[in-house]
């Protein structure tokens, strides 16, 4: 039997994989013609779906974007609340743009994968000179990366997820707590139903399913008092 | 690789059993043989003998010729008692039958016919003529030197001993197909069996190969049948050569069962292995037997070029040891501790490989910004 062993011996050895997957903001994908780079690392944003880039969610730049009451703070402090949704609706497109997530919690959707909550305290001096989506990732980038090298999980929950990540000014809430404040919040963003050991790499963005409508592009809507992307089926849905 | 069957009784003084070996064939081949066994360096005491070549010893004719030939003599001149004389010992027909010589034995009682009926003893000579016919003999061709009395007197009795009811004489034998010669002649038949003879004195000798020869003589009475059981005895060595040699040793039946059998007694070997060796510069063909206990327990057969010539005297020698259960056969492919861990092995391997095509190992998967 010891042929048998020192194979399963092996077998075991040789099983465990490992796997980086890295989170990123959304990148623009406008083009040249916008006036910024390709993929070139915008934010937190939202996309409206007539293609045109939406307003950031961290600090926007006021015009056609609702202000931000912190634009001219000098120095910002907030957390990034970055949770791992499960069992997320089934038959859901896997392609971003047409992502249409809502979840049912009565149903048992969306629940947050247990002890995979990850907190980040960031700090982001001179904040007020951060005016563009294409200033502001970078900047908040480095801030996570600065916290413990920007790891959100050493062995992410398998099958279907959605990554999401909540900037609040609220102190970091514990798991037990799905709520969030709506008047501290300051940026919200998630992926679409992703396998993470699949990919490597993820967006998180805030996609609108009603055209025209910012009022999609709202942090309630992204960070629900229920914890879940989307507590309703959108209009027309 | 052969392994041992451990039989006590049979070891020799190594502590590995004892095999006799004996090749026939060109004394090139023989020599050849016995150093490619030597060299197989198997489990086995080899004892190598050679074939036995013991001639008979001629039949006792002599005396019987010079004392018929002096009768006649004696008959010619008319001294008809030293006639009688010469001819007066009982055992000279009954050595003269025993021995096949049923013409002696005939010339015998004719002369001991015709010297009394010269000497007027009718009586005593129609009991020899009788005899004569009751042992079914030819009338010599003596006959014609001799007066037409005796040539009356010995028709007479032979037609009376015709004219008598056949009986039947059943022999049997403490060794079944022992071949029966009677009065005489050859191989009338094989024990157990029965014979028809005609009422009076026969001689019965009966011959089995490995067996001393036993001969009877008997008397047969007219309208009782009779029976004749002779308990045979072992031959010694020397008997059996002398028997093999004269039945075997240039017949095609040479390496029969029986020749075999005859041969492990002729050289007292209790497992024989006997080899017919035929060789040429090119080739070999090696034909063998094996006897334990005088049984035959198997036969075997090689062809081998010269160079493989080793190759085919260990594996002709083993395949016959096997078959006589001297030697182990090989173990059998399953039951080889070797094979089944290669099984295990494959299957262990089938089982992992199959458990990973269904279901991938786990992934640890670090999510980072």
């Amino acid at each position: 039997m010891r042929p048998v062993v020192a194979l399963a011996v092996l077998a075991a050895a040789g099983c465990s994989l490992s796997h980086d997957t890295t989170l990123y903001y959304a990148h623009f994908s406008v083009g040249a013609d916008a006036g910024l780079s390709e993929d070139l690392p915008s934010g937190f944003h939202c996309d409206k779906d007539n293609g045109q880039t939406g307003c950031p969610l961290i600090f926007i730049d006021g015009g056609q974007c609702p202000a931000n009451p912190l634009r001219d703070n000098p120095t910002v402090s907030f957390n990034v609340v970055v949770d791992f949704l499960t069992n997320v609706p089934p038959g859901l497109p896997d392609t971003y743009e047409l992502f249409a997530l809502y979840c049912d919690t009565d149903a048992g959707l969306c629940p947050l994968a247990p002890g995979t909550r990850r907190c980040f305290p960031v700090t982001l001096p001179d904040a007020g000179l951060l005016y563009q989506a294409s200033d502001i990732a970078p900047a908040v980038t480095a801030a996570l990366q600065a916290v413990d090298g920007g790891i959100v999980s050493v062995d992410a929950p398998t099958g279907n997820v959605v990554a999401r990540a909540i900037a609040t000014q609220e102190a970091c809430p514990p798991e037990s707590q799905t709520t969030f404040d709506l008047n501290q919040l300051i940026g919200c963003a998630h992926s679409a139903p992703v396998i993470l050991q699949d990919v490597d790499t993820v967006e998180l963005k805030l996609n609108t399913n009603s055209p025209a409508n910012y009022g999609e592009c709202s942090l309630a809507y992204c960070a629900n008092a229920s914890g879940c992307v989307f507590t309703a089926p959108p209009d027309g849905g | 690789m052969v392994g041992l069957l451990i039989a006590s009784s049979a070891l020799a003084e190594s502590g590995k059993p004892g095999v006799t070996v004996i090749v026939r064939g060109e004394p090139m081949a023989a020599a050849r043989f016995q150093d490619s066994l030597r060299l197989a360096e198997m489990p086995i005491e080899f004892r190598f003998v050679d074939i036995p070549n013991v001639p008979s010893p001629p039949p006792e004719r002599d005396d019987l010729e010079a004392a018929v030939a002096a009768a006649r003599q004696d008959y010619g001149e008319a001294n008809l008692r030293p006639c009688v004389a010469r001819l007066a010992a009982e055992d000279l027909v009954t050595a003269a039958l025993r021995n096949g010589q049923r013409e002696g034995a005939a010339r015998v009682l004719f002369w001991r016919a015709a010297c009394r009926v010269g000497l007027g003893d009718s009586s005593v000579a129609r009991g020899e003529a009788r005899r004569l016919g009751t042992l079914e003999l030819q009338v010599p061709p003596d006959v014609g030197r001799t007066t037409p009395e005796v040539e009356r007197v010995v028709t007479d009795e032979l037609k009376a001993a015709q004219r008598l009811p056949r009986v039947s004489l059943r022999v049997t034998s403490s060794v079944a197909g022992a071949t029966v010669a009677l009065d005489g002649r050859p191989k009338v038949c094989v024990t157990p069996c029965a014979v028809e003879v005609l009422p009076g004195e026969h001689v019965v000798r009966l011959e089995a190969d490995g067996m001393v020869p036993e001969v009877r003589t008997l008397r047969v009475d007219p309208n009782e049948p009779a029976e004749l059981a002779a308990a045979l005895t072992p031959a010694a060595p020397e008997l059996a050569s002398a028997q093999w040699t004269a039945k075997y040793a240039a017949s095609a039946d040479i390496d029969s069962a029986a020749s075999v059998r005859l041969l492990a007694r002729a050289v007292r070997a209790k497992r024989l292995v006997f080899i017919t060796a035929e060789t040429s510069n090119v080739d070999a063909r090696l034909r063998g037997v094996f006897a334990d206990d005088q049984e035959i327990r198997g036969y075997a057969e090689r062809y081998a070029v010269t160079r493989e010539f080793d190759a085919a005297v260990r594996g002709l020698v083993e395949d016959l040891l096997v078959k006589g259960s001297v030697l182990q056969p090989p173990a059998p492919l399953y039951a080889r501790p070797l094979f089944w861990t290669v099984v295990a092995a494959v299957a262990a391997a089938a089982v992992v490989g199959t458990y990973f095509a269904v279901s991938p190992p786990p992934v640890h998967t670090q999510v980072h910004f």
